[in-house]
């Protein structure tokens, strides 16, 4: 590139309300013509302060919390804050294989649904509105599933620390391996209209190329690490919940383009289906939540019957548990990457520190290197390549 | 953890020859710790990267902490994720002086640019040689750091 005339460039703030900045994503553009010279990313108009809310809350009323930080897969927060809870109380083991399962199911619907977010939104931005259309009927079909088990579509708070709250309803499982199968000929259909679609090709193939080098440098996970071929993924990696025992592929691309990164996340739904059926070929009957009654919530079934379950229901709800002293970091593979759980307890109901590693800001980030270089129109295909969830990004 | 040394994985040994000084711990999760001086930290962190044993390529966190009730009461805690040993180790060092502060990762890795910002902005340690050393989260005028453990998690007061 030519070298850059001061005179010459323009400034132009990019959001905070722009329609592809997916909510209050600010940036601020140098340009030379069309070329962005550089970006700088403003943030924050969405901060909540959910780490310091939890502060002030027990382990058990922190939960719904972690739904608001990626509200496009709050099944795969809910359960990262759950997981992180267990290895903190060391009641990962008591889990039974019944709940396990259910979580598996529930965190891969999730990260289809979130990818369908990503696809349709992408997709939209770049000019395919067809496509939006298309992913957004079917993440209703996912959406119907967290329903019925939750009686949410979003923020669902399904899980609980020891389990999952209620039993899968009658009839659910076969709604399920009817999505199984009968969702990959819609991932087919997605693909008729993308993978060689020449417009696609044109605005993808060759955008906000990323070496594996600039991964590590940039701290990039989930999609973004392997769409330039760096094989981490923490289901893999530090196998979690169960996670060992499945068997999936981790789909990488070569380039590290915006193309390859599509590539990769339809495949990655692909993948997920595959892991929901094995989860589905698991199920067996038993109990769906520890048989820890410090911790774990009792069935809410009992509370009408049993006293001492209605004391435990009030003193959790009402006092929470002590958890043990120390801290604990504890990674899951959220549909955008590394969603991390850093809890330092101080042998107290409620955490002392609660910090959450949010991938959406950690690759948001890396925009400042991809930007550059590129044009301006270039800057939407990188903010949904990147799929960020500004309240992800903010917390 | 109450493994002993012969159950411990190789890396982990490579860990405590690396630091012959510094004392392995482990937390809840059985993450090694290593707990370091200011003045020891950078070397530290550069060590656990590109010590070819160890390769602890990428910063996966960085977090500051406030314990109110030390001497030192600034923490910051670091994790990085090793690919191809497949764990985690994190790194902890005590922020000093005041404004409470510590050296930057920023030349080690860009990714440490935005989380040092939000250790900044929340917590009020300031890091050494920073090339943007700006809030993240909140406005620039604001005067408090929420996260420090004497700000009130509702209203104005406790």
């Amino acid at each position: 590139m030519a070298a850059i005339d001061e005179r010459h460039t323009m400034t132009l703030n990019m959001g905070p309300q722009h329609p592809s900045t997916h909510g209050v994503l600010r940036l601020i553009l140098q340009l030379d013509g069309e070329r962005v010279v550089s970006v700088k990313p403003i943030i924050g108009y969405l901060h909540r302060g959910i780490e310091k809310l939890a502060e002030g809350m027990n382990y058990h009323q922190v939960l719904p919390l972690t739904d608001r930080l990626d509200y496009t897969a709050c099944m795969n927060c809910n359960l990262g804050y759950v997981w992180a809870v267990e290895r903190l109380l060391g009641i990962e083991d008591e889990i039974p294989a019944r709940a396990k399962a259910i979580r598996v199911i529930m965190a891969e619907l999730s990260r289809i649904g979130a990818h369908h977010i990503w696809l349709g939104s992408h997709a939209n931005d770049i000019g395919a509105v067809t496509v939006f259309i298309y992913a957004f009927r079917d993440r209703e079909w996912i959406y119907e599933l967290f329903e019925e088990v939750s009686g949410q579509r979003m923020t669902v708070s399904y899980p609980r620390i020891g389990g999952v709250s209620q039993d899968l309803p009658d009839g659910w499982v076969e709604k399920c391996r009817d999505f199984v199968k009968r969702f990959p000929q819609r991932i087919d259909e997605y693909e008729k209209l993308l993978t060689k679609n020449r417009i696609w090709l044109k605005r993808t193939q060759g955008i906000g190329t990323l070496t594996p080098e600039d991964v590590f440098e940039w701290g990039l996970t989930g999609p973004m690490a392997r769409g330039s071929g760096v094989e981490y993924d923490i289901r893999r990696v530090l196998p979690y919940g169960g996670y060992e025992e499945y068997d999936f592929k981790i789909p990488l691309g070569e380039n590290g383009d915006t193309y390859d990164r599509y590539l990769c996340r339809i495949e990655e739904m692909r993948q997920s289906v595959r892991i929901i059926e094995q989860g589905l070929d698991r199920l067996e009957d038993g109990p769906i939540m520890a048989d820890v009654p410090k911790i774990a919530p009792p069935p809410k079934v009992e509370l009408g019957t049993k006293i001492e379950s209605l004391i435990h229901h009030f003193h959790l709800v009402l006092e929470g548990f002590d958890a043990p002293a120390g801290d604990v970091y504890f990674a899951s593979e959220a549909p955008k990457g590394e969603f991390g759980v850093y809890i330092v307890s101080d042998g107290g109901p409620r955490p002392h520190r609660m910090g959450f590693r949010v991938p959406s800001f950690a690759n948001l980030q890396s925009i400042v290197k991809m930007g550059p270089g590129g044009y301006l129109a270039d800057m939407v295909a990188l903010i949904g390549t990147i799929d960020i969830c500004l309240a992800d990004v903010d917390k | 953890m109450t493994e002993d040394n012969a159950t411990r994985p190789e890396w982990i040994k490579a860990l405590s020859e690396a630091f012959p000084e510094t004392p392995l711990e482990y937390d809840l999760g059985g993450v090694p710790t290593l707990k370091v001086s200011r003045e020891q930290y950078v070397e530290a962190i550069k060590k656990l990267r590109d010590e070819p044993a160890l390769r602890f390529q990428i910063l996966s966190d960085l977090k500051g902490v406030h314990y109110p009730n030390d001497d030192e009461p600034f923490e910051v805690v670091t994790h990085l994720t090793s690919m191809h040993l497949a764990a985690q180790v994190a790194v902890k060092v005590r922020a000093g002086g005041d404004p409470p502060t510590v050296p930057s990762l920023s030349a080690f890795w860009q990714a440490a640019n935005w989380h040092e910002r939000e250790a900044y902005d929340m917590v009020g340690i300031v890091f050494e040689g920073h090339p943007d050393p700006r809030r993240i989260f909140l406005e620039e005028d604001a005067d408090f750091h929420p996260l420090r453990k004497e700000f009130p998690t509702e209203g104005f007061e406790d």
